[in-house]
């Protein structure tokens, strides 16, 4: 386990990180999720031991043993896929046996058995992520740090990587995971929202859906009259937000019912589709969070 | 027609890039260019900008032919590069005021650069160094400066990339604005969720074209494949480029 | 056009004065390296101990020794052998060893008549400033030896009377008496003598242009120096002219080495590319602000090395200024080239050092041309530097016209021609 208390990152005079506390490795999949420039690997690279906070005690329970795999691709391209690990196994102290074993179903896990001999400079994205991975958990660490590891990633490739991450927690080690894709928060087990160096919120993923205060309407086929809506909704009183997302309209709204007459009165007037009640997205709930910060003042 | 390509294919020695990519996009129509990254979308985009010459096919954006016409693509266009574009030493009216000497601008340079100023709330911030801004408005000056010339074609390379939902908002509200008017916008991206903000989407892996169409056309499209009334950009994206070709998929590079 | 290379040009000078540091480096750095070099050659001593070896041991060899022992720049130290002489050089109690050869009699006509000087050159700031003076110094006790001869031969040969032919005892004589009228006989004795006169005083000229021809050409009085142990030392006046190329190819080249991968490493290239700027009008925008700070740069090195150094100017400053131009747009375009060929700053400095460290090592600055090899000599010969170091140092020193090296100022012209042509070409190229 990991414990922040009151950590604050400077680098000069700018505030990288802002009074954070945090205990890293209670749950399972522990997300981190934030836009660029968030904190997100100052965040990691100070649990990893890398940095030194400006303030505030990063503390490693005595015993916690890490892995940990950078953003950018820590393994050496000119080598193969296979002498990596191996590599990666001696310097962990893994004794010839039963390196050989764990290389094996790690290889067997990330499907990379069949690349093994390939250099690893030659693999896609998704693949070199996920052999990092392996490289980084060859020694069945306590907790396993992963600075956005689907980071460009294709969604295929993606959904593979949260796969391996997965059973990688099933096998008995915890994860601290960051990503700036905010969907991919549905797949932790806990999540964190840094915005800006701060916390917004660090919850299960459930509870930020439940308790989101303003129900959600969307307007079908709007993309002919969202111009047209958009300031008209955003000057009434009963909605909270209104923003148009492709062809759809989407409304938060303080009062349900007068959200949902007035935007089915307008769909009749003039073309447009359905309205029908959604789910907040990720997107939503941290645009949520973002606004009762204050932090709504971005530059858009 | 604003772009118009014919199997266009680009090779770098063996590899191949973009294979046989064919696609229209109309007047005023927010297209997505979609992908990992190494799909192809930077060197399709590329080729439309007239920065690369293709190695097979044609094209003609604008009216004007891809290859032999590139000085009126690029006299016409507008293009926000992936990569940070601006000159972050220089104040944000001298950005603006060094691409306006670059474009043909109508009437003074001057008068244009006050006139976005205003138009992208920036009149405050007119004097302060881009190193200085956050980054969100640093995005928002590169926006500014590639509608310098008011081009009737914007090309964005991942314009909001790792940028907080709220930003991005506006920045789709912008964009939504200036093709109401009638700009067309070509836009790519690796979020599938950005996808779905677009009015004609194009899927691309490996440098082919997996799907293609208005993002309700695909909706519809798919819906019965994939058992689902409304299936999501990525769950389409995932069906066109995974199954049965996963093998293959992995084996490149 | 013009339009387009302006906003270029401002947008690089906006971005230089942003930039003080490097501003500042530019235009300081050259001055800040010429003082360096330059103090670091001109350790000029006030005395110079002379031991000379005597091998001949007569009046003439004495009279060398006497007028050595007379200049107040020398200090004799004493006579000694050779060897001993040799061994008091390396000891350092002396520095210079002048040997009088045993056929030296007032001046060398032949080579085992000359004077030898042996300096030690590992003392290199003594040892130029001794070897300068001292070789000046025996040069001129030769010359007005030999000077003095010739007038003792003139004069002798002058005062010597012309033959006046009497021809009044002769036979033939009486025998024209007879014949002519007194007058006629009159005038053709008068011919005669004339002519008679005039055949020898043409006879007389001839032999004095003999002798003077038998005299030797004064550059072989030379006296043979043999500087032991570093044979390259040079004087601050040698150096100046060859620093100023030396440190405007490194200051204009590694500036511009910069200039364009630093607009790829950031991204704001890709967007120039895409405008309408074209690649001659990015690459003349770029090159302009450089150019005039190469100018300023070329101006303060030239006044340093003339008003804090004294380097003598014998030269034009203005066609020496075009030259300088032409050799300066060679490097930038070199510099250019490196930065397009690059793809981060890292490696457009590795690059620049490259192609900066042979030009210093090569180009006759350190090590002269003619001590090379010929293996190294044309490697020598594809650097600019090495056509643009002669020019100076003469232009500098003997006040030469710059044009009237026709060849050197011929290849630098290709050199800046080829430079930028090609990385136009590779510029165009690069973008597919």
């Amino acid at each position: 386990m990991i414990r922040m208390k009151q950590v604050t990152k400077r680098y000069g005079n700018q505030t990288a990180l802002d009074g954070i506390d945090l205990t890293l490795g209670e749950s399972g999949i522990h997300g981190l999720v934030g836009p660029d420039g968030a904190g997100k690997t100052t965040l990691m690279k100070l649990a990893a031991g890398l940095l030194k906070p400006t303030r505030g005690k990063v503390v490693r329970e005595q015993g916690t043993s890490l892995g940990y795999v950078p953003q950018s691709f820590g393994m050496y391209e000119e080598m193969s896929v296979a002498e990596n690990l191996h590599f990666y196994g001696r310097l962990n102290g893994l004794p010839r046996r039963e390196r050989q074993e764990r290389m094996e179903e790690l290889l067997r896990w990330t499907d990379l058995a069949p690349f093994a001999d390939r250099a690893a400079g030659s693999l896609s994205g998704g693949m070199k992520q996920k052999l990092a991975i392996a490289a980084a958990v060859l020694h069945r660490p306590h907790l396993l740090l992963l600075d956005e590891p689907t980071n460009g990633v294709d969604p295929l490739s993606r959904r593979e990587v949260w796969e391996l991450i997965c059973s990688v927690m099933r096998q008995g080690t915890r994860v601290f995971v960051s990503t700036q894709y905010l969907e991919e928060a549905r797949h932790c087990d806990r999540v964190i929202l840094l915005f800006r160096g701060r916390l917004l919120a660090d919850r299960e993923p459930g509870a930020y859906r439940e308790d989101f205060p303003y129900p959600v309407w969307v307007v079908r086929d709007a993309s002919s009259v969202r111009m047209k809506w958009l300031p008209r909704l955003r000057e009434e009183p009963a909605v909270a937000q209104a923003y148009s997302r492709g062809t759809d309209l989407v409304v938060w709204s303080r009062d349900a019912d007068k959200v949902r007459q007035l935007l089915e009165g307008l769909s009749r007037e003039e073309q447009a589709g359905k309205v029908e009640a959604e789910a907040p997205g990720w997107e939503d709930v941290f645009s949520r969070y973002m606004m009762e910060n204050g932090k709504e003042e971005t530059a858009w | 027609m604003v772009i118009r390509l014919d199997s266009l294919t680009k090779r770098f020695g063996a590899f191949t890039a973009v294979d046989g990519v064919s696609l229209e996009v109309k007047e005023g129509e927010v297209c997505g260019l979609i992908g990992a990254n190494g799909a192809g979308k930077t060197t399709l985009i590329r080729m439309i900008c007239g920065i690369l010459r293709p190695t097979r096919g044609e094209g003609s954006v604008l009216g004007y032919d891809i290859v032999k016409e590139r000085d009126a693509i690029r006299h016409r266009i507008g293009y926000m590069s992936q990569k940070f574009s601006l000159y972050s030493d220089m104040t944000v009216e001298e950005n603006l005021r060094f691409f306006a000497g670059l474009y043909p601008v109508k009437g003074s340079s001057a008068d244009r650069v006050e006139e976005l100023l205003e138009r992208f709330d920036l009149e405050e911030m007119k004097k302060q160094r881009v190193e200085n801004l956050a980054g969100g408005w640093r995005q928002r000056v590169a926006f500014a400066s590639s509608m310098i010339h008011s081009p009737s074609l914007l090309i964005l390379d991942e314009p909001t990339s790792g940028v907080d939902p709220v930003t991005r908002r506006s920045f789709w509200d912008l964009l939504y604005g200036l093709a109401e008017e009638g700009t067309t916008v070509l836009v790519t991206t690796h979020y599938m969720s950005e996808a779905e903000q677009c009015d004609r989407v194009a899927m691309l892996n490996r440098g082919r074209l997996v799907a293609e169409g208005t993002v309700p056309d695909l909706r519809n499209r798919f819906a019965e494949i994939l058992h689902t009334p409304r299936p999501t950009l990525e769950g389409i994206f995932i069906h066109t480029t995974g199954e049965g070709s996963a093998d293959d998929n992995r084996a490149r590079g | 056009m013009w339009k387009r290379i302006g906003a270029m040009v401002q947008k690089e000078f906006i971005q230089l004065r942003r930039d003080r540091r490097t501003l500042a480096i530019m235009i300081i750095l050259p001055v800040l390296w010429l003082v360096a070099f330059g103090y670091a050659v001109n350790f000029d001593i006030d005395t110079i101990d002379v031991v000379v070896a005597d091998e001949a041991d007569h009046a003439d060899s004495q009279d060398v020794i006497r007028q050595i022992e007379e200049n107040e720049d020398f200090h004799l130290k004493g006579k000694a052998t050779p060897g001993e002489g040799r061994s008091e050089l390396t000891r350092g109690e002396a520095d210079v060893l002048v040997i009088i050869p045993e056929g030296y009699n007032g001046f060398s006509r032949e080579e085992d008549e000359k004077l030898k000087v042996q300096v030690d050159g590992s003392r290199l700031f003594s040892a130029q400033s001794a070897l300068r003076k001292v070789n000046e110094f025996l040069l001129d006790v030769q010359k007005e030896n030999m000077t003095q001869l010739q007038d003792e031969i003139r004069e002798e040969l002058e005062q010597s009377d012309v033959p006046t032919p009497d021809l009044s005892g002769s036979p033939a004589f009486a025998k024209l008496q007879r014949v002519l009228p007194p007058q006629e006989l009159r005038q053709f004795q008068e011919t005669l003598k004339d002519q008679v006169e005039n055949n020898a005083r043409e006879q007389m000229d001839a032999r004095l242009e003999k002798m003077e021809e038998l005299f030797p050409d004064p550059d072989r009085m030379k006296p043979e120096v043999d500087v032991l142990f570093n044979p390259d030392i040079k004087s601050v006046n040698y150096m100046i002219p060859g620093l100023v190329g030396l440190v405007l190819i490194f200051v204009t080249t590694l500036m511009t080495a910069l200039g364009i991968v630093r607009e790829k490493e950031r991204g704001t290239l890709e967007q120039l590319v895409v405008s309408p700027l074209r690649s001659f009008e990015l690459m003349l925008g770029k090159l302009f602000p450089y150019f005039l700070i190469a100018v300023v740069d070329f101006l303060l090195v030239f006044s340093v090395g003339i008003f804090l150094f004294d380097v003598p100017f014998r030269g034009e400053v203005l066609p020496f200024l075009l030259v300088s131009l032409l050799f300066l747009t060679g490097s930038l375009g070199m510099g250019l080239l490196v930065s397009m060929v690059s793809q981060n700053q890292q490696q457009a400095m590795q690059l620049a050092v490259l192609t900066l460290v042979p030009q210093f090592i090569l180009s006759g600055f350190v090590f002269p041309l003619e001590a090379m090899p010929w293996g190294i000599r044309w490697v020598s010969c594809l650097m600019p530097l090495t056509y643009f170091l002669p020019v100076s140092r003469d232009v500098f020193l003997k006040g030469t016209h710059p044009f009237d090296y026709t060849t050197e100022v011929a290849v630098l012209a290709v050199y800046a021609v080829l430079f930028l042509g090609v990385a136009a070409l590779r510029f165009r190229r690069s973008l597919g």
